[in-house]
């Protein structure tokens, strides 16, 4: 018994272990960014030369950066708002969908995710140009949704599928309407996959940056892209700040919500 | 069954099915207008070429380069898909079993590489892991010659940085089902006198198959159409086929050409898909009964 | 060159649907573009410290002169042009691009034509089909050897690039614009410039195949000043505004003028461009003495424009592309015979890097 005690702790230590070391990786290039945007040099180099809060002055004295990250905002949000709830309800629906049907509707429902973004980019361009809404807010948080759209339903249909329909059964069986054993027994078991799949949808708006280069009109530049053409002609250590000052923030909003739940 | 409970049951099942549709028409809708019918029609545009309908496939399948990049398209997003899985596993693990300061640590490393961008990190790494760079040293300083091992520009520049992008896409699918998963099994195992190890790949294992599997979709699809991290961290032999495709849409502007490389991907994809299908029911994430 | 069949248009039945229910939201969204009277056109950039330059030496003192506001917007990709183009909604006036597109976009019918009446051909330096009747050129910039200082005697041409015993270390090489690699490697191996066009691909690829293992091919430009300003590469073919940036930031590099092809960056205007009157003035303005001189003094680019050099230092000219120091010893790059073959050639170039 003390022998299978101590290999479980050992095992458990090892797990713990790995986890720790992962979560480091993880971390490393994001932490790394804080040192190179206080270089005083025109350059990247690790470590950096000298100091200076420069890049920082630079970044919040400019209207364009502000307005980046004002869209970037505004697009993520919109997406996460239609795609989770549209999302959701798509993995719903497929859950009752059986054999090929449900097999190819799986499939074309990852497509936006296997077709390389690029091309997405100039599909989504000529489908949204016609109606005039390239370059604007809500037109490139309408393509970004069809990207989200994907992960929200993956995540949701992962959970649901360890969902026990018993349960269900049951609770119908006590003599509840379908949607309120939807709303009771359904809904709270599925969040963690709704939160994953939110979380998703907003991070890969935020994120992207092929599509919104094609989408990006004079109206519309989002973060990504105002970063990538601070990279693209030369790595400019603004780019480091903006990228810094993003972080903080979240940590900001990650430290809100522990201190908002209590524990 | 009476005719009525017979007659009462189809009217459910009609519903039902009624519903399902309902529920997943708006995403159809979205989907159909804005990505299907666009694609169709790119890729209807790849067999269209003055010069003939299959030029531009007769192209790819004569010059070697395009299906070796294609081999190593997949490979390496293949190879990446197992780094995560190995990887993301403790990680999920530790998330769904801490307590809630670990869970707000874990989260807030994964947030975090989640937050930066992906063109900061990529860079991130190229100033990290250049030859003159700090990893080098600390190798050094571990007794290995520091120019020795070449940590960029090569596959492992590519797998390093692409697996530290793609690890969310594993761990969160991964946490999410084994959040779900009742402890109850796992240690009526052990009381039955399992060892540990035997718990976890008997039982354990097989109860988060759907978040394993879909986290792994995740990570191979979403590699397989990346460029970027290849691009800026990888040797020449490490092209990935979205950058031959970027090169075809921006440079050159042959746009037929680009869709037939675009639409070579997409049905070898199929094809993987079909066979994930047939040998692990990659089907059964979705809950395809 | 392939065209397409599919053209822009939209389904009636999706315009229908949709777009009755997404006009009103679109026409809410819709930024207020002043189009009347061409009160300010678009310029789509590279970005960074280039268009900062722009703006000293150009936007600002165009819109001093004619009162046209300047608009700048990144993300200048040929593939964003012809999708703006094909679908009639062009949102761009004037669109900095390489010189390869001044045919290639032409061919694709995606330029307006230049209007010579407003804008003066004569100014423009002679040579290798700078003007056409679609685009422009726009500033002359150099790629150019450039080697790290710790040598000493320095490389003297494109032979030392391949001599790795006497000049060891990697060499940064653009793996994406893989013109320079496959010009300065002809150069090297023999051929006279003036025999270098059209070029022998496959003879050039041999002679890159002895420098195979100490070659870094950078993706961007900024990688490439990285490899050399932290000296990971010791030897590298850049732009010169580039290497001279390396130079002032402190970077040990020096550059070899006895190895340099110049070429030119272009600006056209997208067919449909909203503003056309105004960015033909734009472009007319940008290619005056004064105008050229002023963007060569905000950035080590050379003026198109000859008459600019009087106008200009003599110690600025030293380090301008077109400049004193690479009289006699620059080779201007044959851009038209890029834009018909780039695609085969870089088939051949990736065939090389995988094998």
């Amino acid at each position: 018994m003390g022998r299978t005690l101590r290999r479980g702790r050992l095992g458990a230590f090892a797990v713990s272990a790995a986890a720790a070391v992962v979560c480091v990786y993880l971390l490393v290039p994001s932490v790394a960014v804080l040192p190179l945007s206080v270089t005083a040099t025109n350059f990247v180099v690790f470590p950096p030369h000298g100091f200076s809060t420069g890049w920082y002055q630079a970044l919040f004295t400019s209207q364009v950066w502000r307005n980046a990250l004002i869209s970037s905002f505004s697009v993520a949000s919109l997406t996460t708002l239609v795609a989770t709830p549209v999302g959701t309800m798509m993995a719903l629906g497929l859950a009752n969908f059986h054999g090929w049907l449900a097999r190819a509707s799986n499939f074309i429902v990852l497509l936006p995710i296997i077709v390389p973004t690029i091309v997405t980019a100039v599909a989504l361009y000529s489908a949204l140009a016609p109606l005039g809404l390239v370059g604007t807010i809500p037109g490139l948080a309408l393509a970004h949704t069809v990207l989200a759209l994907p992960f929200v339903v993956i995540n949701v249909s992962a959970v649901l599928a360890k969902l026990d329909p018993r349960m269900v059964q049951a609770a119908r069986s006590l003599g509840a309407r379908p949607l309120a054993a939807f709303r009771l027994v359904t809904l709270p078991n599925l969040l963690p996959g709704v939160a994953a799949g939110a979380l998703f949808a907003f991070l890969t708006s935020f994120d992207d940056f092929v599509v919104a280069l094609f989408l990006a009109g004079v109206g519309a530049v989002t973060l990504p892209v105002q970063m990538w053409s601070g990279i693209r002609f030369e790595i400019s250590p603004v780019v480091a700040a903006a990228s810094t000052v993003l972080l903080a923030t979240s940590c900001l909003l990650l430290a809100l919500q522990r201190l908002v739940r209590g524990r | 069954m009476t005719d009525v409970a017979a007659g009462s049951l189809r009217r459910r099942r009609s519903r039902s099915r009624r519903t399902a549709f309902l529920l997943v028409l708006p995403g159809a809708a979205v989907l159909a207008a804005l990505f299907l019918l666009p694609i169709a029609q790119l890729i209807a545009g790849s067999f269209s070429d003055h010069a003939g309908a299959l030029v531009h496939y007769r192209r790819i399948l004569a010059v070697p380069v395009y299906l070796l990049v294609l081999g190593r398209t997949v490979v390496i997003s293949a190879i990446t898909a197992a780094i995560c899985l190995v990887l993301g596993f403790p990680v999920a693990y530790r998330l769904v079993h801490a307590g809630p300061r670990g869970k707000a640590a874990i989260l807030l490393c994964v947030f975090l590489s989640f937050w930066t961008n992906l063109l900061i990190r990529a860079f991130s790494w190229m100033v990290l892991l250049n030859p003159n760079g700090i990893v080098s040293h600390l190798f050094g300083a571990m007794g290995m010659p520091g120019g020795s091992v070449k940590l960029v520009y090569n596959l492992t520049g590519v797998l390093i940085g692409q697996t530290q992008i793609l690890l969310p896409y594993m761990i969160l699918p991964l946490a999410a089902v084994m959040s779900r998963l009742d402890d109850a099994y796992v240690k009526a195992a052990r009381s039955l006198g399992a060892s540990p190890f035997r718990a976890f790949t008997a039982v354990y294992l097989p109860l988060v198959r759907t978040g394993t599997l879909a986290g792994c979709v995740l990570v191979f699809t979403l590699s397989l159409g990346s460029f970027v991290v290849p691009a800026l961290l990888g040797g020449p032999r490490d092209m990935f086929l979205a950058q031959l495709i970027e090169f075809n849409i921006n440079q050159t502007l042959n746009l037929g050409f680009a869709s037939a490389l675009s639409t070579v991907l997409l049905a070898t994809t199929l094809l993987l898909y079909w066979i994930g299908d047939h040998w692990f029911g990659l089907g059964q994430v979705w809950g395809g009964r | 060159m392939t065209s397409r069949s599919m053209d822009g248009k939209s389904v009636p039945t999706r315009r229908t649907v949709l777009a009755s229910g997404l006009a009103m939201g679109a026409t809410l969204a819709m930024p207020a573009i002043v189009r009347a009277a061409d009160q300010e056109i678009v310029f789509a950039t590279w970005g960074g410290s280039w268009a900062d330059a722009m703006q000293k030496a150009w936007f600002d003192p165009f819109q001093t002169k004619t009162g046209i506001a300047v608009k700048t917007v990144s993300g200048n990709t040929y593939g964003k042009i012809e999708a703006m183009v094909k679908a009639g909604r062009t949102e761009w006036d004037v669109v900095e691009t390489l010189p390869d597109f001044q045919w290639i976009g032409a061919e694709k019918g995606l330029l307006a034509p230049i209007d010579f009446s407003v804008v003066n051909k004569s100014l423009i330096m002679q040579g290798a089909d700078m003007v056409t009747p679609y685009s422009v050129p726009q500033v002359l910039f150099s790629e150019v050897l450039t080697y790290n200082t710790k040598f000493k005697p320095p490389p003297q041409g494109w032979a030392d690039l391949f001599d790795t015993a006497k000049f060891p270390g990697m060499r940064a090489l653009d793996g994406g614009d893989i013109q320079d690699a496959l010009e300065g490697a002809l150069l090297a191996d023999g051929v006279a410039p003036s025999a270098l066009y059209p070029l022998d691909v496959d003879r050039a690829l041999k002679k890159l195949s002895a420098l195979r293992d100490s070659i870094q091919f950078f993706d961007t430009n900024a990688q490439g000043e990285q490899f050399l300003m932290d000296g990971q590469c010791t030897l590298g073919v850049l732009p010169d505004g580039r290497a001279l940036n390396v130079r002032a930031n402190g970077g040990p590099v020096d550059l070899q003028y006895n190895a340099t092809i110049t070429t030119w960056s272009t600006m056209v205007i997208p067919k449909g461009a909203p503003h056309l009157a105004a960015a033909q003035q734009f472009l007319a303005f940008a290619l005056t003495p004064e105008a050229q001189a002023a963007i060569a003094q905000a950035y080590t680019y050379g003026p198109v424009v000859p008459k600019a050099f009087d106008l200009i230092s003599p110690e600025r000219a030293k380090i301008l592309s077109g400049g004193p120091q690479m009289q006699g010893k620059a080779v201007l790059r044959n851009e038209k015979w890029w834009s018909e073959n780039l695609s085969a050639a870089n088939e051949k170039f990736n065939a090389w890097k995988l094998g």
